[in-house]
């Protein structure tokens, strides 16, 4: 009869919170869990998972460690802040998550084998893709005219694509998609070319905090170097690590700019024009443009720029956007259940009646795209792709 | 300048002596010039600490008191009643505040102590150079000011009206009757909230020491505590009550019926430019929407109300007034308002037709309201399921932190009653339920006995996917996501202060709390004061609060303004400003100066009306020729104060 027997909690400590938790900035808010579950409910993983949200928060606070530190547990988050923007006490979950991977990697516990690979990738190549640094300006050959390479010549304002839409071939286009339009528009830029390197952001989601400070250190006294104005990324990972996590590292000195928020300027003051394109699409936002960055309006209203552009939005929208299972190392570590969030993601896509599904993030668009072969969906644009084809 | 003082040093328990070691402070003190006597007691502010004073008043003949105790916004006045009670003028007596200035807010006990000696020199210092001041009283004016119509106001006006005192009941709205009005049923008892209500809003017009100024608002108020000066504006209701009778007539008339969303129905029906409140408006008269008149607005109009109107009691020539009321007291009762639930977007508010507030479902769940007491949808179709979400706009950082008292009841209500006339299965999503009052939490019983659904998890979201209203919640106790379709959200929407508050608690010069609601003076001992002598709060004005608290804290605002007239004086701080008259050169820097107008130039010399000073020392700061002294703060006890302190 033992195997009816249910373990007895033997034990409640605030221990492991006070060693772990209590001394990092996010530990301030977390003893306040109502234990309400609007984390669980907000979560998109939280069905694949041994323990939600909600639980992980429980288990913390009274010191069920052996329970929580585990990679099954702490390795499903997909960083999209669902639960941090909403959670009533204003405890920033997604980044309790994050303190938790960095332990488990300090352990020798993290990350996931599949997330291993892509940072060996990033400490020996700056990428997280497997592919030589000299490859890493190959997207500029095509374009139509050639680009600032810094800090050879000089501009006023740094494109930095990022290592998906440097490096993708299929991503590619949105590179090539922003460098041309920031072209038309007679915008001051250039490249760092081959000397760019990865913004540090998939280390850091995976707990590989060491790795993470080498990176931005290294980003941010290039990009400091080059003595420009301002940095604009098409990529929302990049952005939101830029804006967010740089100013913990070192201070930046140009401002950054997501390429919606540049374009949204450029529309208004009238040095971009769009031509017609009468097509009915609907706009995804990325989770760290949206929530994280918390930009909505911009690339909403670059759409609404382009005649005849009709927008459809989907049932969950803005900051309430349903994250589409790439971030996080989910789409590494767990790639079927970060298909299954984007393939769900496409449904509510579908169901607006849209013909295309549009994006301002190369990972989200890798991630809807491939999520097709599951089932049903829309075939997915970068905002800038739309834009060069209306601005041409 | 010495005397013979007296210093007296309290340890509060232990709440200065865990900090301050007060018997060297009492030692310090013996050595300082003028002290005769130091000593040091438990509780200097109980009796036996207070007869410790006594006695040495008249036994060693002190003719200075310093105690060395809290705050004097705390016991000033008991220690200076017992200064009186000894004999000797009540303004002999000086405080240093060792305890919310040093004790609480410091935790090395060496460092406390230097502090503690370092406050009791500078009061003993100071307290040299007091001198005898006169105890000044105003006779209280026999009538008072209620700024708010809702229940609470009508309460509290009814109460004083009944004790024979002249009231003006001020509304902003259009009619009394505040939230109440448009609530269907009341928790836990269920009885109808029109029949309960109606009958207090006759009563109230028919006092004819009641006057009810409606579309009214207070725009300034001046004086001080029993002898206040309100300035109300009167908005132009462009219909004359005298002669209006409530008919409708015009309403139907009104080019714009039914285009105009009626606020008193949450918009779930429309109303005309001219049109009655409700059914049971007090006053029952037409009023016109000034901001939808297509006559007032854009100047053109057929104005076939005024054809309409048997009685001719409609005149667009009105134009608004304010008239000065001189009261005794205030009693503010101006509410609440429902939290915005847009502002809350994942819930769907505003862009699902289903979704709606508790408020807006009180009208729904009225016989007399727009869908005559029908549960329905948009379209029509009684909803087969709904969910009703607590806690949405309440308990919420990204909203506000308070719990909003009403809404767990109010919803656990209406699931009540959803179920008993539409057959729907219901379910409640919640946090806590908060049901504290009496019979609230039978009331929870039963309404789980008859089979409502509770899912204890609070709700993330309300969207619209594969054609159906889903509902995101976790069920917290099982551990699961829910998932559930249904038919009609209900928001149990919070509490926030009335529009306007800010601006009202300005001119009335009361400060709010953090929550944005008045703040009481004391949260347990003085719940219906305010920091405003002769203020007082009633309602949820001063926080959420259900009907049963709301009335409670009216009966109490109302004894207290009635205590306050029945005393029929007041004493007001005697720290006013004197001009020196030899010293005044006539300059009239200090009548610029003063915020309040309380002095004025006569023949060249400065006079100050002492019932308006507050003494707020603005003009003893400004005088060239220090001509204008504030009593209790002269240069000389300011100057000693400090040298007290540096010693
Ligand atoms: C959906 C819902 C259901 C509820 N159900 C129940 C229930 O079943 N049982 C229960 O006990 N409680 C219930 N309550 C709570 C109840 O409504 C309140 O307790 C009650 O209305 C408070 O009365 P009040 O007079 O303080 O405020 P209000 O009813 O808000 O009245 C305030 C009045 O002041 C006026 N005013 C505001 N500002 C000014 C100004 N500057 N100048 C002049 N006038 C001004 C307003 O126009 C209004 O007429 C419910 C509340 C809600 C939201
Ligand atoms: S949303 Fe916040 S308060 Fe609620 S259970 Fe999650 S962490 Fe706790
Ligand atoms: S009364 Fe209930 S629903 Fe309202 S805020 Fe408090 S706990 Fe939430």
């Amino acid at each position: 009869m033992a195997d009816i027997e249910k373990p007895v909690l033997s034990e409640i400590t605030g221990e492991f919170f006070d060693r772990v938790v209590a001394p990092a900035e996010i530990g301030e808010k977390v003893r306040s869990c109502l234990q309400c579950g609007t984390c669980t409910a907000s979560c998109p993983v939280a069905r694949f998972t041994e323990r939600s949200p909600r639980e992980i928060v429980r288990l913390v606070l009274t010191g069920r460690e052996e329970e929580i530190m585990r990679p099954e547990v702490l390795y499903y988050c997909s960083a999209c802040y669902s639960c941090a923007v909403r959670c009533p006490m204003g405890i920033r979950l997604t980044e309790l998550v994050n303190l938790l991977r960095d332990v488990m990697v300090e352990r020798g516990e993290g990350p996931l084998p599949t997330q291993q690979e892509m940072v060996k990738s990033v400490e020996n190549y700056d990428n997280p893709w497997l592919l030589p640094r000299a490859q890493r300006d190959r997207w500029a050959r095509k374009l139509s005219e050639r680009v600032k390479v810094l800090p050879g010549k000089k501009a006023a304002v740094l494109y930095y694509p990022g290592c998906t839409a440097a490096y993708l071939p299929n991503m590619q286009k949105v590179a090539l998609a922003t460098a041309e339009v920031l072209n038309l528009a007679g915008v001051d830029f250039g490249i760092m070319g081959r000397d760019e390197v990865c913004c540090g952001s998939t280390a850091m989601r995976v707990g590989m905090k060491g790795l993470f400070l080498e990176q931005a250190g290294k980003n941010i006294e290039k990009i400091n170097a080059l003595g420009v104005e301002q940095v604009v990324t098409a990529c929302a990972g990049c952005y939101g690590i830029m804006k967010l996590s740089y100013p913990d590292v070192a201070p930046l000195e140009p401002r950054v700019l997501h390429v919606s928020e540049m374009l949204a300027r450029l529309v208004e003051e009238g040095s971009l024009r769009l031509g017609p394109l009468p097509r009915k699409v609907t706009y995804h936002d990325p989770c760290h443009l949206a929530r994280h960055g918390g930009i909505t309006d911009e690339p909403r209203k670059v759409l609404e720029a382009i005649t005849g552009l009709e927008v459809v939005e989907m049932a969950r929208t803005g900051e309430n956007a349903r994250c589409c299972g790439g971030g996080g190392g989910l789409r590494t570590g767990h790639p079927d259940e970060a298909a299954r969030i984007a393939s769900e993601r496409q449904q509510e896509a579908v169901e607006t009646g849209a013909e295309a599904l549009v994006t301002c993030c190369p990972f989200c668009g890798m991630n809807l795209t491939d999520s097709l072969a599951l089932g049903d969906g829309l075939p997915v644009l970068d905002l800038v792709e739309l834009v060069f084809e209306s601005a041409r | 300048m010495a005397g013979r003082i007296g210093v007296y040093i309290c340890r509060c328990g232990t709440n200065i002596a865990g900090t301050v070691d007060c018997a060297l402070v009492c030692e310090y003190a013996r050595g300082l010039p003028g002290v005769v006597v130091a000593r040091e007691y438990s509780y200097m502010c109980s009796d036996p600490g207070q007869s410790l004073i006594k006695a040495d008043i008249e036994e060693l003949g002190l003719d200075k008191v310093v105690a060395a105790a809290c705050s004097p916004r705390l016991h000033e006045h008991t220690f200076r009643a017992a200064l009186e009670e000894a004999g000797i003028n009540p303004y002999l007596l000086e405080m240093a505040n060792i305890r919310e200035q040093c004790s609480w807010v410091h935790s090395d006990p060496g460092e406390a102590t230097s502090k503690a000696k370092v406050l009791v020199g500078g009061s003993v210092a100071k307290a040299g150079f007091l001198r005898e001041l006169p105890r000044r009283e105003f006779p209280v004016t026999q009538s008072v000011l209620v700024i708010g119509g809702g229940i609470a106001g009508i309460h509290a006006a009814t109460n004083m009206a009944a004790a024979g005192k002249k009231v003006y009941l001020v509304e902003r709205g259009p009619s009394i009757g505040g939230h109440m009005a448009q609530l269907d049923k009341t928790f836990p008892t269920l009885d109808c909230s029109a029949c309960i209500l109606t009958p207090k809003m006759v009563d109230v017009e028919r006092y004819p020491n009641v006057d009810i100024l409606t579309d009214s608002e207070l725009v300034g108020l001046d004086g001080f505590v029993g002898n206040f000066k309100a300035r109300v504006r009167t908005n132009p209701r462009y219909v004359d009550l005298a002669k209006c009778t409530g008919c409708g007539d015009c309403d139907e008339a009104c080019v714009l019926a039914g285009k105009i969303p009626s606020e008193f129905d949450g918009g779930l029906s429309n109303r005309s430019a001219i049109y009655i409140p409700f059914p049971q408006a007090v006053p029952l008269a037409a009023a016109v929407d000034r901001a939808n008149c297509l006559l007032l607005e854009k100047g053109k109009c057929k104005s076939p109300c005024l054809d309409a109107c048997a009685a001719g009691a409609i005149d667009f020539e009105m134009e608004e007034s304010e008239r000065e009321l001189e009261v005794g007291a205030v009693v503010v009762a101006t509410g609440f308002e429902d939290y915005p639930a847009e502002e809350l977007s994942q819930y769907g508010y505003g862009r699902y037709p289903e979704v709606i507030t508790g408020l807006q479902f009180e009208r729904m769940l009225a016989p007399s309201g727009p869908t005559g007491g029908k549960v329905i949808l948009p379209d029509g179709r009684e909803p087969e399921s709904m969910a009703f979400l607590h806690c949405i706009g309440s308990r919420d950082e990204n909203a506000n932190e308070y719990c909003s008292r009403v809404c767990c009841m109010y919803s656990m209500k209406q699931a009540h009653l959803a179920r008993e006339m539409s057959g729907a299965e219901v379910y409640e999503f919640y946090i806590d339920v908060t049901a504290f009052g009496k019979g609230y939490q039978e009331f929870y019983r039963r309404v789980r006995d008859e089979g409502v659904f509770f899912v204890r998890g609070k709700c993330a979201e309300v969207a619209r996917l594969g054609g159906e209203l889903k509902v995101f919640a976790e069920d917290t106790l099982l551990g699961r996501q829910v998932e559930l379709p249904v038919d009609m959200v209900v928001l149990a929407t919070g509490l926030i202060p009335s529009g306007g508050t800010q601006e009202l608690a300005r001119s009335l010069g009361v400060p709010l709390g953090p929550d944005g609601f008045f703040a009481e003076a004391h949260p347990k001992l003085r719940p219906v004061e305010t920091q405003a002598d002769g203020i007082f709060l009633a309602g949820c004005c001063q926080g959420p609060k259900d009907i049963p608290d709301t009335v409670a804290q009216a009966g109490a605002a109302a004894a207290e303004a009635l205590v306050l007239m029945d005393r029929g004086k007041v004493e007001v701080e005697a720290g006013v400003c004197r001009i020196d008259v030899e010293t005044c050169n006539g300059c009239g820097i200090c009548v610029d100066t003063c915020p309040y107008s309380a002095i004025t130039l006569e023949e060249e010399t400065a006079v100050v009306n002492e019932a308006v000073c507050k003494g707020c020392g603005l003009c003893a700061a400004a005088c060239l020729g220090g001509a204008a002294v504030l009593e209790l703060y002269d240069d000389e006890q300011i100057i000693a104060n400090i040298e007290g302190v540096l010693r």
